[in-house]
């Protein structure tokens, strides 16, 4: 055997993978070449580093990815979404090296090259933060005062927004924002609605109440820089990597990470905004000590990218001040019907027992009695707008149950009738133009609802005379059959500007939260009309038909066990 | 640029295997962190085994390079930092 046919074998010899014959022709070249001996040297030196790598990374399985891997190649497919379960599973929780090591490969392997220090950036920050103690959370979103915490909205202005989290000893949570405040103090959950002085009690301890899920989810820093990798990785993401200097003068890697709308429609996060949109996120790193140290996302919107979130304070295992579990209730606060009493109920049996969807389908049946007692037992407190809003629906469907992310509760599609609402629309014509035109809106007893202000006269189409013929009936219903039609232009020849304006904003807004607006377009009937002499205009007579098509989310984790309708209607 | 020079004096071996050409690097992943012997990854690529073992081969060449190359770099790297 010459040298090079020695090292043509060198590795099936090492292997032994050569038969006998061929086996000892190699030792005996290599007893007798320096050079081949080095070479053999060589590779069994690596061969001991390979195995022991391999072994200390023994508890991750790398061959469906590998394989994966490999079927993409040769198929020129598309990566697969099983890596993202893969990466899930593995978690953090490996140890320490051995989990590193396997995760650093993949995000070389899963990665183009100059994508990969990102993906180990975000691995690293993830891994950095995998146990903690507390964490404290300061920033500011979008949104309203006065809504629950998870609605988002890009043209609100922004608000403050706070979370404490004890992990250790014992969990304890509170969650701020200006108009709400909710403590979980490690025995009960308590909600304090500012305006109006209401408290909401959950008489348990929870991990996350009152539409606090996404921030709870957001806390869970380790999970949210993971599955970020994990969506980015499945979704093909783009990030990014860059270095800056911080003002407290250290190194800072800045990954951004450039997510694209998308979500299934089963998922609670639909309707919160955030998830419909394409959105940049940008991760502030410290360099050194990995941690995670602010968070901004920023909405793509056609005419430019709007900040909805700033969060500019972490604070990772810092004692909490006992106070921050202390919710000061004001003396007169009144609270919503808890929960807890319901199980005390005689008839708890029969309601403990139900599915969501014969409890949405109970609390629906109630609702179109108007047995508000009965409808009570499901939904509390019961508000007069409630009574106004469903009294005497009509059920059409309930489609089948769904849960969705890390929300504890169940979802019930439904579909109902709403009870027509009767209104009179005032229009007139006095105007240049002559044409009958909407100046206001009054309730079903002629009270005065909104006013319109028209900033110029009404302008003089070009086929003015078709408009001037309608009857002030006619003219009403072909102002509500524009607005139903989404048809801005044809509405503006009936109503003023920011009426329209008004409108427009609402459906984009219902838009957003993923609502199929031309579906859920109330339906409007002009009726007769009435001359008011007084007025020198007509009252139209009209009723609304609205059909409402949502998901309902209802929730049994209170000690009756009984499905409590959380949202959705 | 500290943590960029961290990670590689942590995971080199992993860094050389992650900047292999594919076929080279999945028969290493397959080989040593799956535990399969040539065989069965002959078997599990649908090549014969010379094959697998020449690619083996040529994929210890390049990680041999690979790995002096950092080294090599690392080593610049710690003689500019001395004063």
């Amino acid at each position: 055997m010459n040298c090079a046919e020695c090292r043509d074998n060198l590795v099936a010899c090492v292997e032994g993978l050569l038969d006998r014959e061929e086996s000892l022709q190699c030792q005996a070249h290599l007893e007798t070449c320096v050079a081949c001996r080095a070479e053999h040297a060589a590779i069994t030196r690596l061969q001991r580093q390979l195995v022991a790598r391999g072994q200390a990374t023994a508890e991750v399985s790398l061959v469906k990815p590998v394989m994966q891997r490999v079927h993409a190649v040769q198929t020129e497919r598309e990566r697969n979404p099983i890596m993202t379960k893969l990466f899930t599973r593995w978690g953090f929780g490996l140890s320490a090296a051995a989990g590193a090591a396997a995760i650093i490969l993949i995000a070389f392997l899963v990665f183009p090259k100059a994508q990969a220090t990102a993906a180990e950036i975000m691995t690293k920050g993830a891994q950095a933060v995998a146990k903690l103690t507390s964490i404290h959370l300061l920033g500011q979103l979008r949104t309203y005062p006065e809504d629950n915490f998870s609605f988002i909205n890009a043209d609100s202005p922004f608000y403050s927004i706070e979370l404490w989290k004890q992990f250790e000893p014992d969990l304890k949570w509170r969650v701020e924002k200006p108009q709400r405040v909710v403590v979980m103090d490690g025995k009960s959950t308590v909600m304090l609605i500012k305006s109006g002085n209401t408290g909401v009690k959950l008489p348990q301890r929870t991990t996350s109440a009152f539409d606090t899920e996404w921030l709870h989810r957001i806390a869970n820093l380790s999970n949210t820089i993971s599955n970020e990798l994990d969506n980015a990785r499945a979704k093909g993401w783009k990030l990014n990597l860059t270095e800056e200097t911080g003002t407290d003068g250290r190194l800072k890697s800045v990954v951004t990470v450039l997510a694209k709308s998308g979500v299934p429609d089963n998922d609670y996060c639909k309707n919160t905004f955030m998830e419909n949109a394409d959105t940049r996120r940008v991760y502030r790193f410290d360099a050194q000590s990995k941690l995670l140290e602010s968070v901004q996302i920023y909405l793509t919107r056609p005419s430019g990218e709007v900040q909805i979130f700033d969060l500019s304070q972490i604070d990772y295992n810092q004692p909490i001040d006992p106070g921050v579990w202390k919710l000061e209730l004001p003396a007169d606060v009144s609270w919503a019907q808890l929960p807890e009493q319901l199980h005390k109920l005689p008839d708890n049996k029969k309601y403990a027992s139900m599915t969501a969807e014969q409890a949405a389908r109970a609390f629906l049946e109630a609702c179109s009695r108007e047995d508000w007692n009965e409808a009570g037992k499901f939904m509390s407190p019961i508000t007069d707008r409630t009574k106004e809003y469903l009294g005497g629906l009509k059920i059409v469907s309930l489609g089948e149950t769904f849960t969705s992310k890390d929300y504890p509760g169940r979802f019930v599609p439904y579909e109902i009738k709403l009870r027509a609402q009767e209104f009179n629309v005032r229009v007139a014509n006095t105007n240049s133009a002559k044409r009958c035109v909407v100046t206001g809106m009054y309730d079903s007893k002629l009270r005065l609802q909104q006013d319109f202000k028209w900033s110029t006269e009404p302008e003089v189409l070009t086929n003015n005379d078709a408009y001037a013929k309608l009857s002030p009936k006619e003219a009403v219903q072909a102002y509500f059959n524009a607005q139903s039609k989404l048809d801005w232009v044809e509405m503006r020849k009936f109503t003023s500007e920011s009426d329209v304006k008004e409108t427009k904003g609402q459906v984009e807004m219902a838009e957003k939260q993923g609502m199929d607006v031309h579906k859920l377009m109330p339906v409007m009937e002009a009726g007769e009309a009435t001359w008011s002499a007084e007025q020198s205009a007509w009252f139209v007579k009209c009723r609304m038909l609205q059909t409402k098509k949502w998901n309902m989310a209802v929730r049994k984790d209170n000690p009756a066990g009984r499905w409590q309708v959380d949202g959705g209607i | 640029m500290a943590n960029a020079a961290d990670s590689r004096e942590e995971y080199p071996l992993e860094e050389a295997i992650a900047a292999l050409p594919e076929t080279y690097r999945q028969v290493i992943l397959l080989r040593y962190y799956e535990g399969l012997s040539c065989q069965e990854i002959a078997t599990r690529l649908d090549l014969p085994l010379g094959t697998v073992t020449k690619t083996l081969s040529r994929a210890y060449a390049l990680l041999r390079q690979e790995l002096e190359a950092r080294e090599r770099a690392e080593q610049t790297v710690n003689q500019n930092k001395q004063p």
